[in-house]
């Protein structure tokens, strides 16, 4: 039971430390952004002490971090490809639903024996702090909530997201963690070269300006088909030039995600003239029902251009990073290709 | 007197009769709706160009491979739950003695995901089979939990949720430790109708029927067990036997109806309750009269669960759910 005396005590030592944070921050936006940098060696490009904006409240990062836990896919695969030391990464898909025993992500290089692996669904906050990090990257970290942001917060400065969960662009968010990591231009060499791999796919490909597609997760009897930007899987889509379907885009009604539209398995024949149609599965027996429905196994597209997309593809392509374009382009681009030149 | 109760008798059947011609009504309008009726609409003059063979192929597959074995499925299992309720209903004098929540349907549910999981079966058999096993182990459990010593209606309820409660936790345990699970208990949780499995669908129709045999068989044992053991046994009745077959057409029924369908609740729920005021407590007017009831309850209840969401569906588990449990509402205000 703490006394009058103590909690008083610990409410001017709070105070103390609000003010110094408040302190910091004013000085990092005051520095000037290019002084210290010019001083490091030429990897470092950011200046420290950095405060980063949060849905939950600010953040300081006082020095280049050189431990770095990871709790979404595209902050380990940013953190990763922008050199960082990560000591803690969420488990992949894959791995989680126990469809296989690899870890790590397929576009991500091999992370140190010794990394703990979170379970995204569920982050354990104690096995976060056991990995000693000096930042928490959380930008993608679906299961982050206010409460879990501040026990987060006692262990190193957590970067989430500024606004809400997929509110922000791949761009946004990979200068937002190139800017945690003191690595803001390889940050945005990382976008050039994403860039560069949209670009060269639309040269390669044709039928892509212009052509049509779906991309859909079959459940039993309905396919969640996600067609407006709302979705940031349809985003990246339409940044490839495609469009969905009008025919299905245009159905209306309630979608069980953000931008999606539910279609039942008998409005398969809408589904024949895309271009492309993609599809995720939860499981191979949903995978299997929607394959041997009557309906669905009868249309055309179905031995045409029908493209089953695996478990890692479609996770990357739930919040599409950077860092992962150039090797969901490759996954994709089977598919891609069956698309008729207009 | 003898005159008065025979009159009494005469009308309860003429009200019956006439209840029970236009369920059958009902019953074939809906079936009539259930063909026609869906995500995309099908014109009765459509219906009459495919019947007279000139559908044309997509059509022919929409009706007869789609909506024909859906409409039967929701027509088996909405009478194999009807009489598993209006079973449990009778035999432990409980207004909310029902598959669903004594945890009959998941038990058969849980019993599907454990066989598809730990032990790979996939074939039509292997599915009924586990979820017969799963329904009779938790009937029995339940049963026993709930039927010792003094019946007790509220001891049957709370045993049938404890059970419910141990079937999710084991559940959980389950899913934590084989993520796999997880997948296959996603598909198993909310009952639905949408492209059930046929072979399924055949496998469990001797079932059904011998579940349907076995509940018209048990109607006069039960009507005789609500008099009190020795009086049962008086009138020539085995308490024992009519309590343990009621327990085995349980599972039967609703162990097939899982199978075909996953757990759908309420409806064994509903239609006793429904039907009452029409068939006295006669358990097996009962069955009788719910058989349509039954059946036109869950017809109804898929037919929504195409429509309300239209362009996509929602499971039928879902819609009888949401029927159902104002139905529990209005019991409990009645007893109250």
């Amino acid at each position: 039971m703490p006394s009058p005396i103590r909690r008083a005590t610990f409410a001017g030592l709070a105070a103390l430390a609000a003010g110094a944070l408040l302190l910091t921050g004013c000085s990092s936006s005051a520095a000037p952004a290019g002084d210290s940098q010019s001083a490091e060696s030429g990897a470092a490009s950011g200046a420290f002490p950095v405060t980063i904006h949060n849905a939950y409240g600010d953040a300081t990062i006082d020095a280049q971090p050189e431990r770095v836990a990871a709790l979404g896919y595209a902050d380990v695969a940013l953190a990763s490809a922008l050199g960082a030391h990560v000591v803690a990464a969420p488990e992949s898909f894959t791995s989680v639903a126990g469809a296989g025993d690899e870890k790590n992500l397929p576009y991500i290089d091999p992370l140190p024996e010794d990394t703990t692996w979170l379970n995204p669904m569920s982050i354990n906050v104690e096995q976060v702090a056991a990995a000693k990090p000096d930042v928490i990257l959380a930008t993608a970290g679906f299961t982050l909530d206010e409460a879990l942001y501040a026990q987060l917060s006692d262990i190193a400065p957590v970067v989430a997201y500024e606004t809400a969960l997929y509110g922000s662009t791949s761009e946004e968010s990979a200068l937002r963690i190139g800017d945690a990591l003191g690595k803001t231009e390889d940050a945005e060499r990382l976008i050039t070269e994403a860039d560069a791999a949209v670009a060269a796919i639309k040269q390669d490909l044709p039928g892509l300006e212009g052509g049509t597609f779906l991309y859909g997760q079959a459940r039993d009897g309905v396919v969640v088909m996600l067609v407006d930007e709302a979705n940031v899987t349809a985003k990246f889509m339409q940044q490839l030039g495609l469009v969905a379907l009008p025919a299905v885009a245009d159905l209306g009604g309630q979608g069980s995600v953000p931008g999606a539209i539910d279609v039942s398995f008998e409005q398969a024949p809408l589904f024949n003239d895309a271009g492309v149609m993609f599809m995720t599965f939860q499981s191979d027996a949903l995978q299997e029902k929607f394959e041997r429905d009557p309906i669905v196994s009868k249309q055309p597209i179905m031995s045409e251009r029908y493209v089953p997309v695996g478990l890692e593809a479609a996770t990357a392509l739930q919040d599409p990073n950077i860092a992962s374009v150039p090797w969901l382009l490759e996954q994709l681009r089977p598919g891609l290709e069956l698309i008729p030149a207009k | 007197m003898t005159v008065a109760l025979r009159e009494a008798r005469r009308t309860s059947a003429s009200r019956l009769l006439g209840a029970q011609a236009l369920a059958a009504i009902v019953l074939l309008a809906l079936c009539l709706a259930s063909l026609l009726i869906g995500s995309r609409t099908v014109s009765p003059a459509a219906l009459v160009e495919a019947l007279a063979g000139r559908g044309g192929d997509d059509l022919n597959t929409l009706l007869w491979e789609v909506r024909l074995p859906r409409t039967i499925a929701a027509l088996l299992v909405g009478a194999a739950l009807a009489w598993a309720g209006t079973l449990m209903h009778g035999m432990t004098r409980n207004p909310l003695a029902d598959p669903g929540l004594l945890g009959v349907s998941s038990g058969a549910a849980f019993a599907v995901t454990i066989a598809m999981t730990w032990f790979g079966v996939r074939s039509a058999t292997g599915i009924a089979g586990s979820a017969v096993a799963g329904a009779a182990i938790v009937t029995a459990a339940v049963l026993a939990l709930g039927l010792r010593g003094a019946a007790s209606g509220t001891k049957l309820v709370l045993a049938g949720v404890a059970f419910s409660m141990t079937v999710s936790g084991v559940q959980s345990a389950v899913t934590l430790l084989n993520p796999r699970a997880l997948d296959a208990m996603r598909a198993w949780s909310a009952g639905s109708l949408a492209s059930p499995n046929t072979s399924v669908l055949w496998e469990t129709l001797p079932l059904i029927a011998f579940g349907g045999i076995l509940a018209f068989a048990l109607a006069r044992p039960i009507d005789a067990l609500a008099l009190g053991d020795d009086t049962a046994r008086g009138l020539g009745s085995h308490p024992f036997f009519a309590r343990a077959g009621t327990g085995v057409a349980a599972a039967c029924l609703v162990g097939a109806a899982t199978a075909i369908a996953g757990p759908i609740g309420f409806i064994g729920l509903m239609v006793p309750h429904f039907i009452r005021p029409f068939t006295g407590p006669s358990t097996g007017r009962m069955i009788l009269f719910g058989t349509p009831v039954g059946a036109a309850l869950l017809l109804t209840a898929d037919i929504l669960a195409r429509t309300v969401l239209w362009p996509g569906e929602l499971p039928v588990g879902v819609i009888a759910a949401a029927l159902g449990a104002p139905v529990i509402l209005i019991v409990l205000r009645r007893r109250a």
